[in-house]
């Protein structure tokens, strides 16, 4: 118990990475309409809509309510809704004569709800064209119905989000290895001050500890990057800004490796490596943080898109999320902790040997 | 001891007399820009604007390197004593970083004329790229003077430089790529890239800054 006690902070890392595995990947996804068809319509026609869902139970709730909506006022009700099983259904519109607007289409978002899933949304489902407009026509066509009591979905899922899908998940694993590597590298910044200013004589062999086990985030940050760009922007690497900086990145600290691989004489190294190391965090300030903003990106919170605190991180997500950042930078640590005492054991080992011949 | 603004101007008067005896660092320099405008005229023949730069960006880029690089690998084992004794370590610096300055904008301007004359010009707003050169050769000497002094450290420093000095590179030269992108449009001022220039500002007194406190760790052995 008392190494317990003594090691908390491995324990606790251990213990919160196990955590946001098992929750992070076994947590089944809210359900969600995956497609519809067709996706162009025109005015004035019976319109049959095949709704294809995901973890969606269509036939065992019979009480489905499909809903054609063109903005917060203005939506129809299906006439009829058909499932054909859990997770397919055909709803059977009445599109009115005329648009509620005076352009000549409109983009319509689906909305579905049945007793036992909760509401479910596909934006920009279907295109509404018209040949002639009369708004005052299509605001009285368009405002009899009404979205309301919708259930709520039951149990603790993650949301289903369109083009993401079960990718989602990728969120506790991807953006930790980004969070750890900063706070590494952070870490190696302040042992090398520290080590430059006469405060800690291992601090050049610490840096290093700290600079691996942060390369190593790194990569493994690369790397499950480009798996999700792969499923989402459909190719590994888009040349996307924070795909390049984060290239970048992981190039100065393979500097570094370098740099410490072509000096030999041991106190020169240290110093020079430290006074590098120094320099280069300084450096990828600009790099990580303010270059990325000034560009588009296809990253969250970039270029238009939807920034984190929105609906792709909502309060089930919190749960898994920040415990799964805490976790994975305590391993970070602590794997520089193992890098940097199997060095120590090494250099001990090799004078021993030194001694005794 | 002299007063560092002292010591700094002793030091360039010395590096520059330097030159004079020996010709080696400038002669070198020019050579290498001579060539390779000559070279890359074959290749391309009359580039379009953005050739154009990416061409004047290389060549300044690798003419940094190997100007730092030779600059320090004339001071090996005595000379560098002598100078230990002669200045501190901020003076060595910024003499370092001024001289490779100086050295730098003759070669800007040097490709500059050289490519005109061969390619001919086709930059509309020659204000800004003179901005984009001056800021950004200014930073890559900050940064240079220090890469070249701890590659000097180890026996194999040319190579070294370059692996240690170019992921470095990169921000400062998107800022100043940037600026310079705006001098190929019509109309485009300074003010409307205002930003980016008080951006690669700052980014210049950033390097410079980290040199100046770093230098005094790595010169002295």
């Amino acid at each position: 118990m008392s190494v317990l006690k003594q090691y908390w902070w491995k324990t606790l890392g251990a213990l919160l990475v196990l955590y946001s595995l098992v929750a992070g990947l076994l947590l089944p996804l809210k359900p969600g309409i995956i497609e519809t068809s067709p996706s162009i319509g025109v005015v004035d026609t019976t319109m049959d809509i095949s709704i294809r869902g995901y973890n969606s139970h269509y036939l065992s709730s019979g009480d489905n309510r499909v809903w054609l909506k063109l903005s917060n006022e203005f939506m129809i009700l299906a006439s009829a809704v058909r499932p054909l099983s859990e997770t397919n259904l055909i709803a059977t519109f009445q599109i009115p004569p005329f648009l509620p607007v005076p352009e000549q289409s409109a983009d319509c978002s689906i909305v579905l709800d049945n007793s036992i899933d909760g509401p479910a949304v596909k934006p920009t489902a279907l295109f509404l064209r018209q040949k002639e407009n009369n708004v005052d026509m299509g605001f009285a066509y368009w405002k009899k119905d009404q979205i309301q009591n919708l259930h709520t979905s039951k149990g603790v899922r993650f949301p289903f989000r369109g083009i993401l899908e079960e990718t989602i998940r990728n969120t506790y694993y991807h953006v930790p290895m980004w969070f750890g590597m900063i706070f590494l590298f952070l870490g190696s910044l302040v042992y090398s001050i520290k080590f430059l200013r006469g405060n800690d004589p291992h601090g050049a062999e610490k840096t290093t500890a700290l600079n691996m086990a942060g390369l190593l985030f790194g990569i493994l940050g690369l790397l499950t990057g480009m798996i999700w760009a792969k499923f989402t922007w459909n190719s590994f690497w888009s040349m996307d800004v924070k795909q390049n900086m984060a290239a970048i990145a992981t190039l100065i600290y393979l500097a570094y490796f370098m740099l410490r691989s072509a000096i030999e004489d041991e106190d020169k190294r240290d110093k020079v490596t430290s006074a590098y190391n120094i320099f280069a965090f300084i450096t990828l300030i600009p790099l990580l943080f303010i270059i990325p903003r000034m560009t588009d990106s296809l990253h969250p919170g970039n270029g238009g898109n939807p920034a984190f605190g929105g609906e792709d991180l909502d309060n089930t997500m919190r749960l898994v999320f920040y415990p799964a950042v805490l976790g994975w930078t305590l391993i970070g640590f602590w794997l520089a902790d193992l890098y940097f005492r199997t060095e120590q054991i090494k250099l001990r080992v090799l004078t021993l040997i030194n001694d005794n011949q | 001891m002299l007063s560092t603004t002292q010591q700094i101007v002793n030091l360039i008067r010395l590096y520059w007399a330097l030159e004079g005896r020996s010709r080696q660092l400038l002669s070198g320099v020019l050579l290498y820009v001579v060539a390779i405008v000559l070279v890359t005229s074959y290749i391309f023949g009359s580039p379009d604007g953005e050739t154009w730069l990416a061409l004047f960006w290389v060549i300044l880029l690798f003419a940094s390197v190997n100007t730092g690089v030779l600059s320090f690998m004339q001071e090996s084992g005595g000379r560098r004593w002598y100078y230990f004794q002669l200045a501190g370590p901020l003076a060595v610096y910024l003499a370092k970083a001024i001289h490779l300055f100086t050295l730098l904008v003759v070669v800007g301007i040097l490709t500059a004329g050289l490519m005109s004359v061969l390619y001919g010009f086709p930059v509309q707003n020659p204000l800004l790229l003179l901005y984009a050169a001056l800021l950004a050769t200014s930073g890559l000497s900050l940064l240079f003077a220090f890469m070249s002094a701890i590659a000097s450290q180890s026996g194999n420093a040319s190579t070294l430089t370059t692996i240690i000095g170019f992921p470095l590179v990169i921000g400062l030269s998107l800022l100043a790529g940037k600026i310079a992108r705006g001098s190929l449009m019509v109309g485009l001022s300074a003010v409307d890239l205002q930003w980016d220039i008080i951006m690669l500002i700052a980014l210049n007194m950033l390097i410079g800054g980290m040199g100046i406190l770093l230098f005094n760790y790595i010169w002295r052995d």
